[in-house]
C-alpha cells in the first residue's frame, strides 16, 4: 500500500520542465520570383517615405536596383501551424512591384516645383533615406519623364516639376487600373457588400454608374500612393463625384411621402404630449398631496398642508371623462396604494428627509 | 533599422505544412499537431476539409501560393530592438501548398485573403510604364477641356 500523501507530507517531485527555448520570430511571406532569380542574392528590408501614408514604409531591396513594396495581409484573429509549431503572428507578407515614380513624386514637388534641381540636390541631407532611393534607384529620366520636365545644361541633368504632366499620367494610370478592375470582375460600388451575392439590375439602370465606381475605386488605389492634395486634384480632374446614397425617382417619391406621414404623426404625437402634459401635473399634485400626507414628517416643502381625505377624491373627480386613457385608473390605484402605504407608514421618516440640506 | 534576408542556397528540404487558423493563438511553442490536429482533418464530398479547434468548426481547403511568387517561412532569432543594427533574417523552409482554414464558413471568392491577392495584379497594373506618346495625348485632351485655366497651372 503507497503512502496516503496528506498536506503535510511533502509534495511529489515533479519532472523538471525543460527550459523553454527562446521562441524564434517567424514570419511568412510571399516573395515575388523577380527577386529570386539570383540564387545567392540577399534582399534587404529597408524603410522608405510612403506618401500615401505619410511616414516611412517597409520595402523590400536588391542591392541597389530593385524595389518592391511589402504589403501585409493581418485579419484579425489568425495564426499559422507550422509543421509542429504555432506561430502567433497570423499575417503574410507580400512583396508587390511598386512604381518608383510615385515615390520620387512626393520629393519632386517638395523641392523642384519652383525650380530644377539634379536629382543629388533633391532632398534633406539627414534623410538618408531618401536620398539613397533618389540616388540609387531612381534612374534619372527613365523614371522621371512623366511626371517632370528634364533639361540638359553642362552635362548635368536637372528636373523640374510638371504639374499637367504629372495630372496626365496619373489619369492614364487610373483609367487602366479601372479596366483591370473590370477584368478581374471586382465587386464595387454601392451594392457591393458581399461577393457571394450580386446586385440585381434594376431597370433602366445605366451601366455608366458602375464604370462611374470603377473608376472612383482605382482612383482610390492610385491615390494610397499619392499626397492628399494631388488625390484631390486626381479626382477633380477625372470628374469623379461623391458617393451619394442611391436615389432613384421611385424611392424620392417614397420619401417625400414619408416626410408628410412624418409630419402628421408628429401632429399627433403633440396632442399626445399635451395629453400627457395634463396628466402629468396631476400626477404631480398627487406626489405633493402624499408629500403633505401623515406620511412625511420633515418636509422641505411643507407649501401645501392639505388634509388626506378631502385631496385624494380631487384628482379623480377633476378627470374629464373623455380622456380614456389607462392612468386615471392608475391613479386611483395608486391613491388605493398610497392610502394603505400611508398607514402602515405613520411615523417613520421619509427617505426625502435623508437628502435634505443641513 | 534594416533587416537582411539571407536567402542562401535552397537545399532540398521537405516543404512544410502549413495551417492558417482562423483563431489568435497568443503562444509560440511546439505542439504535436499531427496526432492533435491533423488526424481529425475529414473530406467532404464537396471536397471541403473539416475540422476543429477548440470545438469550434472549421472549414477549410488547400490552397497554393500565388503565381510568380514563392512561399517562405522566415525566421529571425533576435526580438526586434530599438538599436539600429542590421539583423537577419534566415528562411527556415519553403512551402507551396498551405490549407486554408475558415471558422465555421465554406471557403469562396469572398473570404478576404482571396480579395488580398487581387491586389497583387492591381499593383502589377499601376507599375506598368506609360509611353510618352500617351501623356501627349492625354495633355491635348487636357487642353480642350480646362481651356482658360491653362495659365495657372
Amino acid at each position: 500500500m503507497s503512502k496516503k500523501t496528506t498536506r503535510s507530507s511533502k509534495p511529489a517531485e515533479t519532472k523538471p520542465i525543460p527550459a523553454a527555448k527562446a521562441p524564434a520570430l517567424r514570419k511568412v511571406m510571399f516573395i515575388s520570383d523577380e527577386l529570386l532569380q539570383d540564387e545567392e542574392n540577399e534582399l534587404t528590408l529597408e524603410y522608405f517615405y510612403h506618401p500615401g501614408k505619410g511616414k516611412p514604409v517597409l520595402f523590400i531591396t536588391k542591392g541597389n536596383t530593385e524595389l518592391m513594396e511589402v504589403i501585409e495581409f493581418a485579419e484579425q484573429r489568425r495564426c499559422w501551424l507550422i509543421n509542429n509549431d504555432v506561430c502567433s503572428d497570423g499575417r503574410i507578407f507580400m512583396t508587390t512591384p511598386i512604381d518608383i515614380t510615385l515615390l520620387a513624386l512626393h520629393h519632386l514637388r517638395l523641392h523642384c516645383t519652383e525650380k530644377a534641381l539634379a536629382l543629388e540636390d533633391i532632398g534633406k541631407a539627414d534623410d538618408k533615406s531618401t536620398l539613397r532611393l533618389l540616388r540609387e534607384f531612381v534612374r534619372g529620366e527613365e523614371h522621371l519623364r512623366c511626371v517632370a520636365d528634364i533639361k540638359n545644361a553642362s552635362g548635368m541633368v536637372f528636373y523640374k516639376y510638371n504639374p499637367k504632366k504629372t495630372m496626365a499620367w496619373l489619369a492614364i494610370k487610373t483609367r487602366r487600373v479601372a479596366q483591370k478592375l473590370q477584368s478581374i470582375g471586382t465587386h464595387c460600388g454601392q451594392s457591393a457588400v458581399s461577393q457571394n451575392y450580386v446586385r440585381g439590375e434594376l431597370e433602366g439602370e445605366s451601366k455608366e454608374e458602375t464604370e462611374m465606381d470603377y473608376l472612383r475605386m482605382a482612383c482610390d488605389i492610385v491615390g494610397n500612393y499619392l499626397d492628399l492634395d494631388l488625390y484631390e486634384d486626381l479626382k477633380k480632374y477625372l470628374n469623379i463625384a461623391d458617393e451619394t446614397p442611391i436615389m432613384t425617382s421611385t424611392t424620392k417619391k417614397e420619401e417625400k411621402a414619408k416626410g408628410e406621414n412624418k409630419r402628421k404623426s408628429l401632429q399627433q404625437l403633440n396632442s399626445n404630449n399635451s395629453k400627457k402634459v395634463k396628466l402629468d401635473e396631476k400626477t404631480k399634485n398627487a406626489a405633493e398631496k402624499l408629500k403633505s400626507s401623515g406620511l412625511v414628517e420633515d418636509s422641505p416643502t411643507s407649501d401645501t398642508n392639505k388634509p388626506n381625505s378631502s385631496e385624494e377624491t380631487s384628482p379623480v373627480s377633476t378627470m374629464s371623462p373623455n380622456v380614456l386613457t389607462p392612468s386615471p385608473i392608475k391613479e386611483r390605484n395608486l391613491t388605493a396604494k398610497e392610502k394603505a402605504l400611508a398607514k402602515s407608514a405613520k411615523g417613520t421618516k421619509s427617505i426625502a428627509s435623508f437628502f435634505t440640506k443641513k | 533599422m534594416n533587416v537582411s534576408l539571407k536567402l542562401g542556397r535552397n537545399t532540398a528540404n521537405k516543404p512544410l505544412e502549413l495551417h492558417f487558423l482562423p483563431a489568435k493563438i497568443f503562444e509560440d511553442g511546439t505542439t504535436d499537431v499531427d496526432n492533435y490536429f491533423n488526424s481529425y482533418t475529414r473530406k467532404g464530398l464537396d471536397g471541403i476539409l473539416t475540422n476543429a479547434v477548440r470545438g469550434f468548426p472549421l472549414k477549410g481547403e488547400i490552397l497554393k501560393s500565388p503565381s510568380n511568387y514563392r512561399a517562405f517561412v522566415l525566421q529571425s532569432s533576435e526580438k526586434h530592438s530599438e538599436a539600429k543594427v542590421i539583423h537577419n533574417m534566415y528562411i527556415s523552409g519553403k512551402f507551396d501548398n498551405f490549407t486554408y482554414w475558415n471558422y465555421d464558413k465554406v471557403p469562396s471568392k469572398a473570404d478576404t485573403y482571396k480579395q488580398a491577392l487581387q491586389m497583387l495584379d492591381i499593383s502589377k497594373e499601376l507599375c506598368a510604364p506609360v509611353l510618352d506618346s500617351e501623356i501627349l495625348i492625354e495633355i491635348d485632351g487636357m487642353g480642350l477641356v480646362i481651356g482658360g485655366q491653362e495659365n495657372t497651372i
